[in-house]
């Protein structure tokens, strides 16, 4: 009686769908770490993509045993300085020395802007429902404003408008937990 | 943490992709000389890259809302797409989301959002009725109005708002000292009842009030009141109004009292919410504006508006995300 031994890793479709399973896990932290340097989210989720692509094309010379995400990021960032440098208007953007600032202060302050997303959580659970609704609608359903306009029979800078209210609604009530916890900027 | 109200303004614009080249230099500039602005410029993006991620959404408050006209009337557009892909990925891809792998932007929601009533009285055929039998799909009450701005009110979401007159209906005074203004909603919930079947549904109502100017001896307030109830307990007429959703509710809520200030500029948002009954088949929403009982006789409210009703179902659901119509 013979028996077979099956190499589980060298099918292709398993592998595959690994890879992507990876992905998909760690894409919002993609999209985060793209948005330190691309804050407009349509410009992020295009880079995000080409990450993706990329990730894709080199998804052979990825090593399992390594740990997924600084792959990514690394890739991601590469595909933010190639973004950048197909925008001229963003110059100080596309230079290595502004993403080191960027990088450096970001470390800095770490211990705050943790805090801050601890709190945000709490404050957007405190919008009123149509607010979270909006918000919903324009970050996570990537409804584009002018939808969002025709759907509230709004003007399209109304809906801007309110976008930054949220926003700064939201600033403000981060602002006063860290005061109620002595820990306020 | 004070930003100056033009840098904020300059990062709104940034974040939402719409800055132009003057602001896009501005911005640059900003960042590069001015370190307190670099610093809220951080605190700025990574909320706004919180919220694009997604994770700043509690799990109870994931939801994907059921918009007030059908989502396919509107063009949408998802986040990550593979038109790159083999076909057999692709397929890898649409077999992974339906195993309710993380998928960040598609993944179904926790919580489910219905929106039962948006009311912001822009209908130019809309109507208010006096006091009546209750029925679905109008607003009625004691002696109200439509009206747009007037005497220094503006509305709180659009052209037009809603005032109450007085505490009267068809001409009849309720008896001395009843001086509570109200207006009545009628919402049939018998379209989803399947949506809080488990006992886990609630009802989420939020509307602004206002006031004018008013006397200094003169106090006036307002509040929410919900009722749930089957349909033996809808109310067939005026008169019943009061007692039936006093006594025979399924369930009731009201919001506290809130106070009207003496600012005019500032509309006063009042929220509450109710846990739905299994079998509630209808709930009432009912606003209503009060002046203390010492205040007289007088049942006139010369200057009391209300504007931007929101009423949202909540529930739970391992189903994903869709569209749901309206009930009538």
């Amino acid at each position: 009686m013979s028996s077979t031994l099956v190499d589980h890793h060298s099918d292709p479709n398993a592998d595959d769908a690994a890879f992507l399973r990876r992905f998909m896990a760690e894409q919002r932290t993609l999209l985060h770490f793209i948005m330190r340097y691309v804050p407009s989210i349509a410009d992020a989720r295009d880079v995000l993509q080409e990450t993706l692509v990329t990730l894709w094309a080199k998804r052979a010379e990825f090593d399992a045993a390594r740990e997924f995400l600084p792959w990514a990021c690394g890739i991601a960032r590469f595909k933010v300085r190639e973004f950048w440098r197909k925008q001229p208007r963003w110059e100080t953007f596309a230079r290595d020395d502004f993403m080191a600032l960027l990088d450096q202060r970001r470390e800095e302050l770490s211990p705050e802007l943790s805090l801050r997303t601890e709190k945000l959580r709490d404050c957007v659970a405190k919008l009123p429902p149509e607010h979270r609704a909006t918000l919903d609608r324009y970050y996570r359903e990537d409804e584009p404003v002018e939808t969002l306009a025709l759907r509230e029979g709004r003007s399209v800078d109304a809906i801007y408008k309110t976008l930054q209210r949220l926003r700064r609604s939201l600033l403000e009530c981060i602002e006063r937990g860290l005061r109620a916890e002595g820990t306020a900027t | 943490m004070n930003m100056p109200p033009d840098h904020e303004a300059l990062f709104a614009r940034i974040c939402d992709g719409v800055a132009n080249d003057a602001e896009a230099a501005d911005f640059q500039r900003l960042l590069r000389t001015d370190a307190a602005a670099l610093d809220a410029w951080l605190r700025y993006s990574t909320l706004h890259a919180e919220l694009a991620a997604g994770a700043a959404f509690p799990a109870t408050a994931d939801s994907t809302p059921v918009p007030a006209k059908p989502a396919r009337d509107f063009p949408t557009r998802r986040v990550v797409r593979f038109p790159w892909l083999p076909q057999a990925a692709a397929g890898l891809v649409v077999g992974l989301c339906a195993a309710s792998l993380v998928w960040a932007y598609v993944a179904p929601p926790a919580l489910r959002t219905h929106a039962l009533l948006e009311e912001d009285f822009e209908d130019p055929e809309l109507s208010l009725a006096v006091r009546s039998a209750l029925e679905t799909g109008i607003w009625r009450g004691d002696s109200s109005e439509i009206t747009e701005a007037q005497d220094g009110m503006t509305p709180a979401t659009g052209r037009k708002m809603m005032r109450f007159l007085r505490a009267d209906h068809d001409g009849r005074l309720k008896p001395t000292g009843g001086h509570i203004a109200t207006i009545y909603r009628l919402i049939d919930l018998r379209p989803l009842r399947g949506e809080f079947a488990d006992g886990a549904g609630v009802v989420e109502v939020s509307a602004s009030f206002n006031a004018t100017e008013f006397p200094a001896g003169e106090r006036y307030g307002c509040a929410i009141s919900l009722y749930a109830l089957d349909a033996d307990s809808v109310p067939d007429r005026a008169g019943r109004l009061g007692s039936t959703l006093s006594d025979e509710a399924l369930a009731m809520a009201r919001s506290s009292r809130t106070q009207f200030d003496r600012d005019p500029a500032s509309w006063q948002r009042v929220t509450t919410e109710i846990r739905l009954p299994v079998d509630a088949q209808f709930l009432v929403v009912r606003l209503h504006v009060s002046q203390p009982f010492e205040s007289g006789d007088a049942p006139v409210f010369t200057g009391a508006y209300a504007d931007d009703i929101r009423v949202s179902l909540l529930s739970r659901s391992a189903a994903p995300s869709r569209t749901h119509p309206l009930p009538p």
